[in-house]
């Protein structure tokens, strides 16, 4: 029983991150522009169909193809970001920036409807094999989903802490007008933003295409579940919603093995009740009360 | 214009008369004009969706027009309203007023499921909200799938009657006039809810929390109130569904028909009683254009850039452009 527990903790543990990758690039947006970001799914899900026809069309390799995935979403981001960042951030105080990514993720669904069918599609293995520990398969894509996304968290809090880049980033979200004086080009600043929230969108939605049917709508679960642990653990904080993201995959794969596959859709949504009734009201910062 | 404007009764009633005139004459003249030949049949149904949608979107004005509340489980609450109502048929059917004791019944459960739903909006809003109340409605869609033997699963619920007042709602023309008038009397009660104490705080706490609870609102009440009235304007909405479909499935109340029912009324409008029409022609338009000029799945591209280009241009919606100083029901 120890070799299940094992599995289900390791595999909760990676799904978690994988939606903790996905928050991250929507917690860099908030907290750059205040504008939250309900494409961010749907621009790693581009990237991710694109690889798959990379692959099953002109025989590029896999990791090739998943290269080409994170700069695909890279790309599409930071048009989005340069096309509609200024009003995302004029729409902001009122809401209204939830409602126009909301209709990014339409046309964006929408488009890969219209040249993609439905159908799920199976994309290949990153790597072959597995592990066996304590007579637990750990299989080769969970480990090195986990590896990566902690190799990239760690490498993104060394550069955001204290690179040049990093600290003109922070300082966008504190006062843009300070770093305009600076020299910086403020809105280059918000581009390169979406830029890397795209990349890690694309990252996370490699990591998600290799365990689950590809297909338009592939990323939306994990959208809804990295919003789960963002609202859950403040859009203002980094640490509390990239664990409750982490929590979130845990109670997914553990509640999933003892009640059955069925109920990992609503215990995700119990999780969020409960935590939001449990969690102190001052940690729930709201878009509303901190903007009034 | 504005000489015949003074020429119309004021205040109210009058206005909450004159809606409800306009509408029910409205489906008068679908129906003249396709019992002449000029327009088919498919014409009256489709009038009598936009009536049905226009129900749903004046409980969607005054949660998110009036007290800013934004959700995506609106489609949930319309579905709460068919399975009710189908789900009630085979026991209500064999009553002397089967319409009314589905009505009385739809519109409590309704109301219900908003103040269950409702209840977190007293400690959280913006996207808190938005992730809760699409939890509702995954969680509903999950429910519908996986507990067949109420639900009946993937393959719905049969409506086991038709008939409100006197009109058998499977016959096109007569669905067109049932919902008109529903849509109508539901159009009389918003105008005139409009005006009350209640409505008014609701606004006031739209536009500032703190400055409402500082005249001794308190937020959370309006905020509530909303959802329950929000709730039930779509779970009757869903009845008419139910009624005139004959049949529910889950497909019908699903993640995307939460976002679109969000979509039109903020296309359309969220502060007016013409928003609220304008949103439901688009719910029913659009999707018909896009088959007509491709297949049905060009509807998202479609609908996603109306809404952008109407964000960029005219964030209040459509009805803002037309007459802009025009009062509003918030």
């Amino acid at each position: 029983m120890v070799s299940d527990a094992i599995q289900i903790t390791v595999n909760g543990l990676s799904v978690g991150l994988q939606y903790a990758l996905l928050l991250l690039g929507i917690l860099l947006i908030y907290q750059g522009s205040k504008v939250v970001n309900f494409a961010q799914g749907q621009i790693g899900m581009v990237g991710g169909l694109f690889s798959y026809f990379c692959i099953s069309h002109y025989g590029v390799a896999t990791p090739v193809a998943a290269i080409i995935a994170v700069l695909v979403a890279a790309l599409l981001a930071a048009a989005l970001g340069r096309t509609f960042g200024a009003t995302l951030i004029r729409l902001a105080p009122s809401g209204g920036d939830m409602i126009l990514t909301l209709a990014m993720f339409l046309v964006i669904d929408g488009i890969a409807q219209v040249l993609v069918d439905g159908r799920g599609r199976r994309y290949p293995k990153l790597v072959d094999g597995s592990v066996d520990v304590f007579g637990a398969y750990l299989a080769g894509d969970t480990l090195l989903s986990l590896a990566i996304v902690l190799i990239l968290f760690a490498v993104l809090v060394v550069v955001v802490r204290s690179t040049t880049a990093g600290i003109v980033l922070r300082a966008t979200s504190e006062d843009t007008d300070m770093v305009e004086l600076h020299g910086w080009n403020a809105s280059r600043v918000r581009v390169a933003t979406w830029a890397l929230s795209g990349a890690l969108a694309g990252v996370a939605s490699i990591l998600i295409a290799v365990r689950v049917p590809v297909q338009p709508d592939y990323m939306v679960a994990p959208l809804i579940a990295a919003f789960i642990a963002g609202i859950v653990g403040g859009f203002d904080r980094i640490a509390a919603p990239i664990s409750v993201a982490v929590i979130i995959g845990l109670v997914q794969n553990w509640g999933g093995a003892i009640l059955g596959a069925e109920y990992r859709t609503p215990l995700v949504f119990a999780f969020a009740i409960v935590a939001l009734l449990v969690v102190p009201r001052r940690w729930l910062s709201g878009k509303k009360e901190a903007r009034a | 214009m504005s000489g015949l404007r003074a020429l119309l009764p004021r205040g109210q009633f009058a206005s909450a008369l004159l809606h409800a005139g306009v509408i029910v004459l409205a489906a008068f003249v679908v129906l003249v004009l396709q019992g002449a030949g000029v327009i088919s049949v498919f014409a009256s149904t489709l009038a009598a969706d936009c009536a049905m949608y226009a129900l749903a979107l004046m409980g969607l004005s005054v949660l998110y027009g009036w007290t800013g509340q934004l959700s995506l489980g609106h489609a949930a609450f319309m579905g709460i309203g068919a399975y009710t109502a189908a789900l009630i048929g085979p026991h209500t059917g064999s009553l002397p007023t089967p319409f009314l004791v589905d009505l009385i019944v739809v519109v409590v459960v309704g109301a219900l499921a908003g103040l269950i739903v409702g209840l977190p909006s007293i400690r959280i809003s913006g996207i808190q909200l938005v992730v809760v109340t699409l939890g509702f409605a995954e969680v509903f869609q999950w429910a519908l799938n996986n507990f067949d033997g109420i639900s009946g699963g993937t393959q719905g619920l049969l409506m086991d009657h038709t008939t409100i007042l006197g009109l058998d709602l499977s016959v096109s023309q007569q669905r067109l006039l049932a919902t008109a008038l529903v849509a109508a009397a539901g159009g009389v009660v918003v105008t005139l809810f409009a005006r009350t104490t209640v409505a008014r705080s609701m606004t006031a706490v739209r536009e500032s929390e703190q400055a409402a609870a500082s005249i001794g609102i308190n937020p959370g009440t309006p905020k509530l109130i909303a959802f329950v009235v929000s709730a039930v304007f779509a779970a009757v909405s869903g009845l008419l569904f139910a009624y005139g479909n004959l049949i529910v499935i889950p497909g019908t109340f699903a993640l995307f028909d939460n976002v679109f029912l969000l979509v039109a009324i903020i296309v359309g409008g969220r502060h007016t009683m013409l928003g609220v029409w304008l949103g439901a022609a688009f719910l029913v338009v659009v999707p018909e254009a896009s088959r007509e000029v491709a297949n049905g799945a060009l509807y998202p591209v479609v609908a996603g850039v109306i809404l952008i280009v109407v964000m960029i241009f005219a964030p209040r919606g459509l009805a803002s452009l037309w007459r802009r100083g025009e009062r509003s029901t918030s």
